[in-house]
């Protein structure tokens, strides 16, 4: 079980092997869903989350309306039957709920945000002519801010009464 | 029954984008059937429209790139069309996509939205346009036969 605070190398691993292809990423996944449950998915959830807003910020520093629409489009276009049963509204909200929007996610449940996500961030990155030194030092940006948001959600927690 | 006049003339108002005579047609008495005429014009034209820019063997990426386009075009057009029923409403012409799921509002504005924007990349002169408004007519006056 993974520190809920804290990301663990091997989820770095697996989203970096979803992101490059590697054809050993649905084992990893699987192995580390079933030892590690919600929690670890939690925290998977949160490195995903990161690295979407980083790219996505850095693949839109500005844009239109038109812009997110035409990139929704060509990602569901490029992805095939998994990208065409994306619901392109939903894309478009996840999309500018990481550019600054926050309002535009509400609704969405996580799960839904999450399949929007897995299907827009290799794109992303691939737009962004990311190369695999790029894509660790992206990944490592993401795993400190998602250790961070980690640590605020848990300290939430404990304030409580 | 049967498509009549006025009902062409409407269809082809709006494809013009002359606002006035639409309007002006619109706002005389009720046609004897209820509407049905310009109803069956309406989706009629709209599966000639789609057939004409669309084949069965088109890969849905083809469907979803020019629903993309249409709602490029304006933050009009991007809020009022919803993507996922656009491209649901034009494969239903050439597949056997099913669209019970689409109430009829979001159904007839949709279809209304990219009618326009199908015509539009046509770039249809007069004649053009005058014979998709009659073969539009033409396979609207079939479907009415065959509903009695």
């Amino acid at each position: 079980m993974p520190h809920p605070q804290v990301v663990p190398d091997e989820y770095v691993a697996a989203l970096r092997a979803y992101l490059t292809g590697d054809p050993g990423y649905d084992e990893l996944s699987q192995r580390l869903a079933d030892r590690d449950g919600d929690e670890g998915g939690n925290v998977y959830a949160a490195l995903l989350g990161m690295t979407f807003l980083i790219a996505a910020r850095r693949r839109f520093p500005t844009y239109t309306s038109a812009d997110l629409i035409r990139f929704v489009a060509r990602t569901r276009a490029d992805t095939g039957p998994a990208g065409a049963g994306v619901d392109p509204q939903i894309a478009e909200r996840t999309l500018r709920g990481a550019l600054g929007e926050p309002s535009a996610i509400d609704g969405i449940a996580d799960i839904t945000r999450a399949t929007a996500i897995m299907m827009l961030l290799p794109a992303l990155l691939t737009n962004d002519g990311a190369r695999l030194a790029e894509l660790d030092a992206l990944l490592a940006g993401a795993r400190t801010q998602a250790d961070r948001a980690l640590w605020a959600r848990h300290g939430q927690t404990m304030d409580q009464p | 029954m049967a498509v009549t006049d006025q009902q062409a003339a409407m269809l082809h108002a709006y494809l013009t984008g002359d606002a006035a005579t639409h309007a002006q047609l619109r706002s005389q008495p009720a046609p004897a059937d209820g509407g049905a005429g310009y109803g069956a014009l309406f989706g009629a034209a709209f599966c000639v429209a789609v057939e004409r820019r669309f084949a069965p063997n088109d890969s849905p990426a083809a469907v979803i790139e020019f629903v993309a386009d249409v709602r490029s075009r304006s933050d009009s057009l991007a809020s009022k069309i919803d993507p996922a029923a656009a491209e649901k409403l034009i494969r239903a012409v050439y597949t056997d996509e099913l669209i019970g799921d689409l109430d009829r509002e979001t159904r007839l504005l949709t279809q209304y939205l990219l009618l326009g924007a199908l015509v539009a990349d046509e770039h249809l002169d007069d004649r053009g346009l005058n014979e998709f408004v009659g073969e539009a007519r033409k396979l609207a006056d079939q479907w009415l036969s065959q509903s009695g």
